[in-house]
């Protein structure tokens, strides 16, 4: 199929062949189909969840601690909740719904990790691009600050964001942006340094072109490619860093279920209800390792094409 | 020649097909190649690049990658079938009995091994010789291959010797097991002219020397002419014609053949006396091919026959093969050019007019950090690269100034600093009387506007993600020439310009060739409508034939538009056609400046000289003076005292005491005209009485 599409002439095609050309590339990959599968089930989850769960997340309605069963699929947690509800429900905060501080309840579409590394991937291509295509002091001021910042461990900087600005989803995207800019910073600078050196560059700076308008208008379209790719594997790590802060307490406030939360409130019946801890844990590896595949392979399956 | 006869071929092809596999099929890259090398001779194989000519080099080795194997035919060496060999006798084979050569020597050797070490490897692993033993043969093959200092260089790592010599121990590495065939693939092309001129010269030493068979693959017709015994062309795919070197350039008999020679300008031709004649269309993809003779859709003399008939290579009377119907109806002399080549009328050009450009006593220095204690904290003494040293100029409205030297002689940074990529360190510069010695971004958008650049690289000259319209429309909306509403109808009426029509709006640059690529990056120079244009080696990156186009395009718009250029590129014959006045550069300091013509005639600088007969030129009958020059370019940051070209000027010795002068004082100009200077101690009677460099000799060699 891939290869027809390729072959056709290239005079006009139609939005839609575009589109197919682009995405027609994940599944030369099988890494990245499988990933895409396993990342599209979770949203698929997600979207559902929304509108109907099979019982509410949050209402103690069965017996505690329960295996599963034809009534509640995974079983029930330690409050006689049932998990399948909770697990999807889960999905949202993390992928589709960003709840704002107050008491309306109001919530902005995209998830918490979404969000993070969105603000990661901007913040990071602006340091970066600026650090690379500048250079000098304007690199090696970036650079110093940045390296800093990598020098604490994540966890550390996670809780002192937290324990400054308190509990919240909008907290959380701060502290992934944060954590997540530099390492984005790094390939931005590295791609700017590559991308500066060609020819279009200097037509542009010959045409008196500002700096700004070279960053993100010559050099970010061609930087593109590997920064999606990475800001990919980003969502990884941020539903993993999600994670980890709802097991610590420190997470996701309530009413909403956290995975994390769920892992460290089952962990306490662990001897007499093992699956309630292995339910969400299996929910956070599976999202995050289908995410890795599908950058991974994409990734690869991208420098082919290059070549 | 009987003799030669009796043994078999060294290396024998019959009717070759070489294949890839790819993606949804499989791409005959190499079609019906057959031919032969005997010993002691050179076979040329020329053709444009996406020919098959590297893949047929590869053939032979059998290292064609995972996905390439030799679909037909067979490919005997001393007799013995190559196709299907593999393992260990394969091994034995490369390396042993036949050798490789390849483009960039820095890549050939290994970075971390000294040069001694690798060079006795291929004994001691071949030949099973001790490694004593092996040293000194090495230290031998040295010397044969005339490096210098054998002994010495056998103890140093690869990037501390020149590319000259790193080419040198590339070939000696491969004469070290006295292969039976030599294969080199463009050996000379990443290379200076000077450099060049001399590893050719030693290539066509060795082969008399060693009776090695070389198969020598090119693009440059003029190397072709300086080494070869035979010549084969390619052509997308196919060998097209195959005779000797002598009668290829005298009495070519296919079109291709006939219309490659045609692109090249021979050395000494101008704008205003010949014209270039480019190859219209381009190669056809492997995979899309002609049906009938591949060269039929760019053929001037197509005939009914050739669009579904595929011909035969076949011999003619006079011993030379070609691939073409009509080889011996086809009259050369009664080719007329296509109707879309306008002959330029009207070229010669006024070099007195009106300055548009004054550059005097223009330097460029870059401060070189050290690396030592010192350095770092600053109080080291400070180092420069002189990289223009006092560069003086007039450029008059409509002209074009051509600047050559080998490649580190500071032409490239001459043309960013008057363009202001890099701002200058002292001397004057003035642009329509404006001062230009300030960096880009302190100048007044109009006057950007005027000063635009053509690029080397047709590859990084186009930003990847955006449309060739927007690309060209760019420039409009930024300096505001054009109102918003006719950008678009602007745009195409610059593409018509420039032969590509509307229907490239749309595209993105991966769809383009080469010299698309290039016909756009120009387009996007002239969207402001520049007084001047600087084209930073525009076409040397580009095959003869799109090379000529480009060439006749800029001297159409020059025309129109009455533009002024200054043109770098180190094809000699290149700028000498393009030409109105030249400037030659050594190590940043200008040598020669004048009109063209006075140039390429006495008197000359010596460096000017020593260029000249390095120059490959495209016909075998031509006689050049024998002149090379010894070792490589000084290093900028420490350049001679004196004159600077002291350290390898060969006519130093016409000065008495030897030139001891050239050595401490900097020459004076010499002016032989009002427009012709020579930067040089010699005067001017010994500079005149220099005998022109090349000479059309009529007899046969």
């Amino acid at each position: 199929m891939a290869v027809k599409t390729i072959l056709q002439p290239i005079s006009q095609p139609s939005r839609l062949q575009k589109m197919w050309q682009s995405t027609s590339i994940i599944f030369e990959s099988r890494v990245a189909t499988v990933g895409m599968a396993m990342v599209l089930f979770w949203v698929i989850l997600a979207f559902l969840s929304l509108f109907w769960t099979p019982y509410d997340p949050n209402a103690s309605d069965f017996l505690q601690n329960q295996g599963p069963s034809v009534q509640n699929w995974l079983g029930t947690d330690h409050l006689g909740r049932d998990i399948l509800s909770r697990l999807m429900q889960g999905t949202q905060v993390i992928l589709l719904k960003t709840r704002l501080p107050g008491d309306g309840g109001i919530s902005i579409p995209g998830g918490v990790a979404i969000w993070g590394v969105i603000g990661s991937l901007s913040l990071g291509a602006i340091l970066g691009l600026n650090a690379g295509y500048r250079g000098g002091w304007w690199d090696q001021v970036i650079m110093q600050v940045l390296d800093a910042l990598i020098a604490f461990p994540q966890i550390v900087l996670y809780l002192v964001v937290i324990a400054a600005l308190g509990q919240g989803d909008l907290v959380v995207i701060l502290a992934i942006t944060i954590t997540g800019a530099p390492g984005v910073a790094r390939l931005a600078r590295s791609l700017a340094m590559d991308i500066k050196t060609r020819d279009y560059i200097r037509a542009a700076e010959t045409r008196g072109e500002s700096v700004w308008y070279i960053m993100f208008w010559e050099i970010l379209p061609n930087a593109r490619g590997p920064l999606l790719v990475d800001g990919m594997l980003r969502v990884g790590y941020a539903i993993f860093a999600i994670g980890t802060l709802g097991f610590l307490g420190i997470g996701l406030p309530p009413p909403d279920p956290d995975w994390g939360n769920m892992v460290n409130e089952a962990r306490r019946n662990i001897f007499s209800n093992q699956l309630a801890v292995i339910w969400p844990a299996l929910a956070i590896s599976t999202l995050v390792i289908g995410l890795n595949l599908f950058a991974d392979g994409l990734r690869e399956e991208m420098t082919r094409y290059q070549k | 020649m009987t003799e030669l006869k009796k043994t078999p071929p060294v290396l024998k092809l019959e009717d070759v097909a070489v294949a890839y596999k790819v993606r949804g099929g499989e791409i005959e890259a190499v079609q019906h190649v057959s031919f032969e090398i005997n010993r002691g001779e050179t076979l040329g194989i020329v053709g444009e690049s996406g020919c098959g000519k590297s893949t047929l080099a590869w053939a032979v080795l059998n290292f064609l990658g995972n996905n390439g194997y030799v679909k037909r035919g067979s490919i005997k060496f001393q007799g013995q079938e190559l196709v299907g060999v593999t393992g260990e006798n394969l091994r034995r084979l490369r390396g042993d009995q036949i050798a490789m050569v390849y483009q960039d020597p820095m890549q050939a050797l290994n970075p971390s091994m000294r040069l001694g070490d690798q060079m006795s490897e291929v004994l001691t692993v071949h030949r099973g010789m001790k490694k004593t033993e092996a040293e000194q043969r090495c230290m031998e093959m040295l010397d044969r291959v005339y490096m210098p200092d054998a002994a010495n260089v056998m103890k140093r790592y690869p990037h501390q010797i020149s590319g000259g010599q790193q080419q040198r121990v590339v070939i000696a590495m491969a004469l070290l097991n006295d292969p039976a065939l030599l294969i080199m693939d463009e050996p000379t092309t990443a290379l200076d002219v000077t450099v060049e001129a001399a590893v050719l010269d030693l290539i066509a030493d060795l082969r008399r020397e060693f009776d090695t068979a070389i198969m020598y693959i090119t693009h440059n017709l003029g190397v072709v002419a300086r080494v070869s015994t035979r010549v084969a062309v390619m052509y997308a795919g196919e060998l097209v014609e195959r005779a000797t070197v002598e009668e290829i350039y005298k009495n070519p008999r296919h079109p291709y053949t006939q219309g490659l020679i045609r692109c090249v300008p021979k050395l000494g031709a101008d704008k205003a006396r010949s014209v270039l004649y480019p190859i219209r269309g381009r190669v056809p993809p492997p995979n899309n091919r002609p049906v009938g003779c591949v060269f039929s859709p760019r053929c001037a003399f197509i005939q009914e026959r050739c669009r579904d008939q595929r011909p035969q290579l076949r011999q003619l009377p006079d011993g030379s093969w070609v691939r073409c119907h009509f080889a011996e109806k086809i009259d050369p002399s009664s080719w007329t050019p296509y109707d879309e080549i306008k002959t330029p009328e009207n070229l010669q050009r006024d070099l007195a007019g009106e300055p548009i450009l004054e550059v005097k006593d223009l330097k460029k220095y870059y401060e070189v950090r050290g690396s030592s204690l010192k350095d770092v904290i600053g109080l080291g003494e400070k180092r420069y690269v002189k990289a223009v040293e006092n560069a003086s100029f007039q450029l008059t409205r409509g002209t074009t100034l051509g600047v050559v030297g080998e490649s580190g002689c500071g032409k490239s940074t001459l043309i960013k600093t008057i363009i202001g990529l890099e701002d200058t360190t002292s001397g004057e510069a003035h642009f329509l009387g404006f001062d230009i010695t300030n960096s880009i971004k302190d100048r007044d958008r109009s006057l950007i506007q005027e000063l635009q650049m053509v690029f080397q690289n047709p590859d990084s000259t186009m930003n990847p993600s955006y449309t060739v319209g927007q690309q060209i429309s760019r420039p409009m909306q930024h300096f505001k020439t054009v109102p918003k509403d006719q950008i678009r109808a602007e745009v195409i009426k610059l593409l018509d310009a420039m032969r590509l029509g509307a229907n490239y709006y749309n595209r993105l640059p991966r769809q383009l060739s080469g010299g698309e690529k290039q016909r756009v990056g120009i387009a996007r120079a002239l969207a402001s409508h520049p007084d001047l244009v600087l084209c930073d080696e525009p076409v040397s990156a580009l095959d003869v034939s799109v090379q000529a186009a480009i060439l006749n395009l800029l001297l159409e718009i020059q025309q129109e538009y009455n533009t002024t250029l200054v043109f770098i590129a180190h094809d000699l014959s290149v700028v000498r056609f393009f030409s109105d006045q030249v400037a030659v550069m050594y190590l940043g300091q200008v040598m020669e400046i004048g009109p063209a013509e006075d140039i390429y005639a006495p008197p000359y600088h010596p460096y000017s000289e020593a260029l000249l007969s390095a120059v490959p030129i495209p016909d075998p009958t031509v006689k050049q003076k024998y002149i090379r020059l010894e070792g490589s370019v000084p290093s900028a940051i420490n350049p001679p005292d004196g004159c600077r070209f002291h350290t390898r000027c060969p006519r130093r010795n016409l000065l008495p005491d030897g030139g001891k002068i050239c050595e401490t004082e900097i020459p004076p100009w010499r002016e032989i005209s009002a427009e012709h200077r020579i930067f040089c101690h010699l005067p001017i009677e010994i500079l005149r009485d220099f005998a022109p460099v090349v000479t059309q000799s009529t007899e046969e060699i």
